[in-house]
């Protein structure tokens, strides 16, 4: 029914649906917003240009993802170790660890993860932000399954270890909003658990 | 990213909240002009070649 649905749509119109979390990805790759939208702009031309051959019903968003990680891997990444940090976010960080005073600020998260190595970064990308499941992942990036859990969970290790933070003070890195949402996430995973 | 643990520990489930903040508050952005007038122009290619 829902690829029934999806079929009756034009697929370029579909594609613009998904620009902005293709622009989203490119700036987690590249960690430069310049390069990204060079990124994303060149993701599109060849999308567009190759549109006949995406399935209609299938995941477009893993499609146009697929061809902008590829993208970035054969051609930006040069390009990026010699331009990138024109904005100085990484330079402003490195081997920083926050100075947080009891919250987990948002701006640090952001400081912690542009220090992740590019395979870490993707991976906490694809599963952890853009809804993916492991193994679309896993597909998307060439790898098996276990290999991207592994990634997920390295990232998700040092980014812990950038944060300095431990097990027991956790619950009070963050401030009553987004506890709230945490705590309210960890509700629902436990009910869905015990039903 | 939860799929194999249920039982978050917090220090995820926070790393996990701002990833999420971080990526919706790129994606909700504005798309920059140049991007929007490269669709227009190929879709006016695609009208002049008949698609």
């Amino acid at each position: 029914m829902a690829n029934e649905i999806a079929a009756d749509i034009d697929p370029r119109d579909e594609l613009v649906t998904h620009l902005g979390v293709l622009r989203a990805f490119a700036v987690s790759l590249c960690r430069n917003p310049t390069l990204a939208d060079d990124l994303v702009q060149e993701t599109v031309m060849k999308a567009w240009k190759s549109i006949d051959k995406f399935e209609a019903g299938t995941n477009m968003r893993a499609w146009l993802f697929t061809i902008l990680r590829n993208t970035y891997y054969t051609t930006y990444t040069k390009a990026r170790r010699e331009v990138a940090d024109v904005d100085g976010v990484l330079s402003d960080n490195l081997a920083v660890k926050p100075e947080h005073d009891g919250k987990l600020a948002y701006s640090d998260f952001q400081k912690a993860f542009v220090q992740l190595p590019d395979e870490q970064r993707e991976a906490l990308t694809l599963v952890g932000a853009s809804g993916f499941a492991y193994h679309e992942a896993a597909e998307m990036c060439g790898v098996a399954t276990g290999t991207m859990k592994s990634r997920v969970n390295r990232a998700r290790q040092r980014l812990i270890e950038l944060l300095d933070l431990s097990p027991d003070d956790s619950l009070e890195l963050t401030d009553g909003g987004t506890m709230a949402v945490v705590v309210a996430g960890q509700s629902v995973q436990k009910g869905l658990t015990s039903a | 990213m939860d799929t194999d643990n249920n039982e978050e520990k917090p220090q995820s489930a926070l790393i996990k909240d701002h990833l999420r903040r971080s990526f919706q508050d790129k994606a909700i952005e504005e798309l920059p002009s140049e991007l929007m007038s490269l669709i227009d122009e190929l879709r006016k290619q695609d009208s002049q070649d008949g698609k």
